[in-house]
């Protein structure tokens, strides 16, 4: 069959999904020069950012010229760098807050467990292609392994909140390729077990204590707040970053304080708030109007995403257009939920908004694929009656 | 099928995110006003202005009290353990013996015999801690070497910190090559580890040579110097490295340092409670703040808490022991809190200190306000009269901080925070005016100072002045960013005395005179005859000093001159004023030529205690005559006077110089003469003038026999015979208000007032060379009189004044509890004393005249 050419390509790339991209990208720029415009250390950032989008802008549409199921035969080249390299961050990688997440080189820090997101993606889609109508082995417990190995190396860096998401992602693939909801049904049951077990032994002091507050925040009253010395002690201790962020996002009401003029953010109250905490600056500034925006382009995204899924004959293409859509959408719904405390405090960075060479690097890349499938008609390669 | 599948994967994403929606709606539209106001209390705060109080003067403006700012040295040990190279080196190595002796216990080896701690009490010890510190060995770092974890994770802090702090390098530059050296077992030093990672970084940085002992002796000679510098200021001794090994033993002892919860803090009264907290060893203190801080030890928890509980609950039956009760257990040492060590450094000691007190973390230089005596008032008896302030206590709580409060918020200045807070939401307007009360009244609390006794707690409300608060934006560092206005600062205002710092000197130095120096009190009071203004004060009394030696020292409140003796025939003036204005007005009266002359004893038959109603000489028909017999001080004059009197012309008499006290009942004369309040005196602190009626009959009573005034207001009543009007005392300069005319003929007044003269010149007084001052009309009058038959001491008065009418210049009263001594010889001296050395200054002098 006829591979399309560049013009072709370019001429059915869905450009609604690119503007949409590109304002979640402005709106991104825009809050990070908010969060950092005073403090010294971090002023660089917006720049800094600007570079990791022109950068992922050409590496994205490089990608996008590139027929996908070329980049089907380097899936599990992709899987097995991304092991490696989360392999040797034990080794090479640099301490940050305790956690042991980056190598550095030139300055710049690579996340490896960004990657190993999209490694993940392509690999399991690699895999579900050609097994829709596969037995358990196949269609569950393969992806289950291939998900794990990475997910067990990003835990143990630690970064809980990367680790989580892996999990939607296998789902939702394994789901699109034709897994019984049943078995996945038995799979979450068997996820939820472990994690429970997970509680009590594999997490950290930390990890657990961010749960056991979380916990007991739903009964916090305002007197218990005042006056509770318990509650003023984790209000100090591990509570203090999502109570802030909560301040942060209170305090906004309908339409915010106006650009750059958050208090929380503009004094520091709130941590971290380029990255795990973006959404909560944007919330405080533009108000509920301004979250709600944003919240909808983000929808906007996974939907058109999940449309491009939908319209696609391709089984390889479709599964990996899943992947992103429910990556991005999962990351971006749990970032959100922890900014709004609706689920323990972890740092998740929002993606394309929250400051991140790796982390926007990847969505991009990950847009890019969306795009690549989304403008090309690929043969279906089997008649498995996935279409 | 696979379209359905998709589908709903996308409804599952819209349908979360409506749901992440709603909880959004909940916080920003439906829990806005509860958010934003923890926003505005975030980074709202208000910053205490300081107010200093207002100094006090004398009469011409010399600062008799003031304010001085001072510095404070303060230890936070939280700080200094953590970062002082001093406070790691100890803790580390005590940290590394104690690792050492656990695990060989768990070993089943038997501990070093070597092992020991180092304390701050032998601080030539620290090098070697210093030393034991570097010389960890990296292998005892990894968390699965021989020690804890916790452990080995305190032991790489300990001696990462010391390295950092000894050589300037950085944790990132220092932390990785111990991780290593501690990952690979690797049995050298700490320092070595370092040491070899730098040189394998920087080839040509002599890091080979580097050795960071010498620096841990330079800040180590640093604290000693400190030490001594402190121990010897001639303040009280200071032992600075005693003051460290306290805090050292609670830090290790104590893991707990809590702040005593209320329903603890109300048990306390039950004895049960507070002996089960000494039997639990558990240290029970109070902060500068009075607050209650309870130490605990490691085992208190396990060993005695649910004992803890059920003395807390049946003592307390009604209080609820909740989960917070509990949870002050958990709460972490506290160090952090800054701990006094040595109050008002001096300014060089401060300033030595500031400039080294970067390498010497956990020490704080504070500013404080120390209230201190002006250059020139270095007067004991000043000193009393001025009184004395101390930060709040406790029970200000209840009183006086309430009233300051209560003053500030009536200011119409009070009010200026209104206007910062236009604009502010509805809802937080009340908030943000709860939170200034609040600050302003812990400010008084931990800051407030409160006037104690005399004039300093009677001018309180002048002197305190008001703090000012002002409104911030604070970052979360608490870096202010944004200043609102707010309550204005407004200093205590200066308090002007009465008190001439000159006079007072004189008055001083005349009262530490070898005049009656047997004497067991003795005071004097010198006003000003025409405002009644006090210029001079003082009273000494004899008792038991610190060595067990009885001496004369300055009296306070309840001595002299502040309460009453019998004023003796000091009170005759008054009576002969009284005989003459009755003879004047048709009142009941004996007339006075029909008196008997005075033959040494009254013939009538009356008898006080056994004893015949006597005089102390004959006096012959000289006793009809007014001005000889009250020169002469003639008891057989008045004695027949206060007869014909009755006991209510003597009580008018007394009531016409308000000697009457409180028992004046405004029916004798048409203004009030009683004065009850002195301004700058509490009124506490002195007695009203009483006249006692029970003890004595009324010929006594005539000659000073239950008539109990004190030195001031005998002054004042002489002023009153000075000048025909009775003035009001004061201490404070301009307050003492307007005299009160005595309502008595002149030529009746100037009668009384020859009879002074007379005193001075030819009678009971003439005797005290010392009155005969040129160009000085010393008028007064003597007064003896008993205080018991069974000590044989009496009083010894003299009062009088210089000038008369509008001449008259000031006042006096002089007394003494003597053993047999006259009024002229003891009263009359002091005066004489004191008249001369004023005379003699030309400053002083014009008091004298006018």
């Amino acid at each position: 069959m006829r591979r399309a050419s560049i013009i072709e390509v370019l001429r059915k790339l869905n450009w609604w999904l690119v503007l949409v991209v590109a304002a979640i990208a402005s709106a991104g720029l825009l809050l990070i020069s908010s969060a950092t415009m005073d403090g010294d250390d971090f002023s660089d950032q917006p720049k800094r950012q600007l570079l990791f989008f022109a950068l992922a802008t050409v590496c994205g549409a490089g990608l996008i010229l590139i027929p996908y199921p070329r980049i089907m035969r380097w899936s599990w080249a992709l899987y097995l760098i991304s092991v490696l390299g989360l392999l040797g961050l034990p080794l090479f990688g640099s301490v940050i807050n305790g956690a042991q997440r980056w190598y550095f080189i030139a300055g710049f820090g690579i996340q490896p467990a960004e990657f190993a997101k999209l490694a993940v993606i392509l690999s399991l889609a690699a895999w579900l292609r050609f097994r829709s109508q596969s037995d358990t082995v196949d269609g569950l417990l393969i992806p289950v392994l291939i998900t794990a190995l990475p997910v067990a190396l990003v835990f143990i860096q630690p970064d809980l909140g990367s680790s989580l998401v892996f999990w939607p992602v296998l789902l939702a693939m394994c789901y699109a390729a034709g897994t019984s909801g049943r078995s996945l049904v038995l799979l979450m049951a068997v996820g939820v077990a472990l994690l429970l077990v997970a509680n009590f032994t594999v997490l950290h002091e930390y990890q657990l204590e961010r749960v056991q507050v979380w916990l007991e925040h739903w009964l916090w009253d305002a007197q218990a707040v005042a006056e509770d010395e318990a509650v003023r002690e984790h209000l100090r201790g591990a509570a203090y970053q999502p109570w802030q962020s909560l301040i942060a996002i209170g305090g906004g009401g309908v339409s915010g304080f106006g650009y750059t003029s958050g208090p929380q953010n503009r004094f520091e109250f709130l941590p971290y708030r380029s990255v795990d905490y973006i959404f909560s600056v944007a919330c405080e500034e533009f108000g509920f109007l301004g979250a709600m925006t944003l919240l909808l382009l983000e929808l906007m995204l996974v939907l058109m995403i999940f449309g491009v899924a939908a319209r696609s004959r391709e089984r390889y293409g479709r599964l990996i257009a899943v992947g992103i859509g429910t990556y991005l959408g999962v990351q971006f719904l749990l970032h959100v939920a922890v900014c709004a405390w609706l689920v323990p405090a972890t740092g998740l960075p929002m993606p394309l908004v929250s400051y991140g060479g790796s982390s926007t690097m990847v969505a991009m890349m990950g847009v890019a694929l969306v795009l690549n499938v989304g403008a090309r008609r690929e043969p279906v390669l089997a008649a498995d009656g996935f279409a | 099928m696979i379209l359905v599948r998709i589908r709903l994967l996308a409804g599952i994403f819209v349908a979360l995110s409506f749901l992440v929606s709603l909880g959004l709606a909940s916080l920003m539209l439906f829990e806005h006003d509860e958010w934003l106001e923890r926003s505005y209390r975030n980074r709202w705060a208000y910053r205490d202005v300081p107010s200093r109080r207002g100094s006090v003067l004398d009469r011409r403006e010399r600062v008799i009290r003031t304010d001085r700012p001072g510095v404070d040295l303060e230890l936070q040990y939280w700080a200094f353990r953590r970062d002082h190279p001093l406070g790691i080196a100890l803790h580390g190595a005590n940290l590394y013996a104690q690792s050492e002796a656990e695990w060989a216990v768990g070993e089943g080896l038997r501990p070093s015999e070597g092992v020991h701690r180092f304390s701050f009490e032998r601080p030539q010890t620290l090098v070697n801690a210093c030393r034991q510190v570097l010389s960890i060995s990296c292998a005892d770092l990894s968390k699965g070497g021989r020690f804890e974890a916790d452990q080995a994770r305190d032991l790489l802090y300990y001696a990462q910190a010391l390295l950092g702090k000894l050589s300037g390098l950085s944790g990132s530059e220092i932390i990785p090559p111990l991780r290593v050296a501690a990952r690979e077992g690797l049995q050298i030093s700490v320092l070595d580890a370092v040491k070899a990672s730098l040189i394998d970084k920087d080839p040509n940085g002599n890091w080979g040579d580097f050795d960071p002992l010498p620096i841990f002796e330079q800040r180590l000679e640093q604290m000693e110097a400190l030490a001594q510098r402190i121990h010897g200021d001639g303040k009280e001794p200071f032992d600075l490295w005693e003051f460290l090994e306290v805090r050292r033993e609670q830090s290790d002892s104590w893991r707990l340092f809590v702040e005593l919860p209320l329903a603890e803090r109300e048990a306390l009264s039950s004895s049960g409670f507070a002996s089960f907290l000494r039997e639990q060893e558990a240290s029970l203190v109070f902060d500068e703040d009075w607050r209650f801080w309870l130490g605990l030890d490691e085992g208190f928890r396990e060993r005695s808490s649910q004992a803890y509980l059920e003395l807390l609950l049946e003592d307390e039956g009604e209080v609820s022991v909740d989960r917070s009760t509990m949870l002050v257990f958990d709460l972490p040492p506290d160090e952090a809190r800054p701990i006094l060590a040595r109050r008002k450094l001096s300014y060089e000691q401060a300033r030595w200190f500031g400039l080294l007190q970067d390498w010497h973390p956990g020490w704080i230089l504070r500013t404080s306000v120390e209230r201190v005596s002006g250059p020139v008032a270095d007067l004991p008896s000043l000193e009393i009269l001025v009184g004395r302030v101390t930060k709040a206590w406790k029970k200000d709580g209840q009183e006086i901080i309430p009233h300051r409060m209560e003053s500030i918020f009536q200011d119409p200045a009070g009010a200026e925070l209104s206007e910062d807070l236009e604009g502010v939401p509805a809802v937080m307007q009340a908030s943000m005016r709860s939170s200034l009360t609040a600050t302003l009244r812990n400010y008084l609390w931990r800051e407030g100072r409160v006037g104690r006794t005399a004039l300093e707690k009677e001018m309180d409300d002048v002197l305190s002045g008001r703090p000012g608060l002002r409104m911030v934006e604070r970052d979360r560092r608490a870096r202010e960013q944004q200043m609102f206005r707010s309550l204005q600062v407004a200093p205590g205002r200066d308090v002007i005395m009465s008190i001439d710092l000159d006079l007072q000197r004189m008055l001083e130095q005349v009262l530490v005179s070898d005049v009656a120096l047997d004497c067991i009190e003795r005071a004097m009071a010198i006003i000003d005859a025409q405002t009644g203004e006090i210029l001079a004060m003082g009273g000494m009394m004899r008792s038991t000093g610190e060595a067990g030696v009885e001496e004369l020292r300055w009296s306070r409140g309840a001595t002299f001159p502040w309460k009453n003796p019998d004023v003796g025939s000091v009170v005759k003036p008054f009576v002969l004023l009284e005989q003459l204005d009755a003879q004047r007005h048709g009142r009941q009266v004996a007339p006075q030529d029909l008196f008997l002359p005075c033959e040494g004893q009254y013939q009538k038959d009356v008898r006080l205690r056994f004893k015949p109603l006597r005089c102390d000489g004959v006096h012959g028909m000289a006793a009809r005559d007014p001005v000889i017999a009250l020169a002469k001080s003639c008891n057989i004059f008045f004695y027949q006077s206060v007869e014909g009197l009755t006991a209510d012309g003597l009580h008018r008499a007394l009531g016409r110089v308000g000697w009457l006290g409180r028992e004046e009942d405004g029916a004798l004369f048409p203004e009030a003469r009683f004065q009850g309040e002195i301004p700058g005196i509490p009124v506490n602190m002195h007695a009203d003038p009483a006249h006692n009626t029970a003890q004595q009959v009324l010929e006594m009573q005539g000659i000073g026999y239950g008539v109990q005034v004190n030195a001031m207001q005998v002054a004042r009543a002489y002023a009153a015979l000075a000048t025909g009007r009775l003035p009001r005392l004061s201490l404070i300069h301009g307050e003492a208000g307007s005299p009160v005319s005595l309502g008595v003929a002149d030529q009746d007044l100037s009668i009384v007032q020859n009879g002074l003269r007379e005193c001075v010149l030819s009678g009971t007084a003439s005797r005290v060379a010392g009155f005969r001052i040129p160009g000085l009309a010393v008028h007064g009058k003597t007064g003896t009189a008993e205080i018991s038959r069974l000590t044989k001491l009496n009083n010894a008065w003299f009062a009088g004044f210089l000038g008369r009418g509008a001449n008259a210049s000031i006042a006096f009263a002089a007394v003494a509890y003597v053993d047999k001594g006259h009024g002229a010889d003891v009263g009359g001296e002091m005066i004489a004393r004191f008249l001369a050395r004023a005379a003699a200054n030309p400053k002083t002098a014009e008091y004298l005249q006018r």
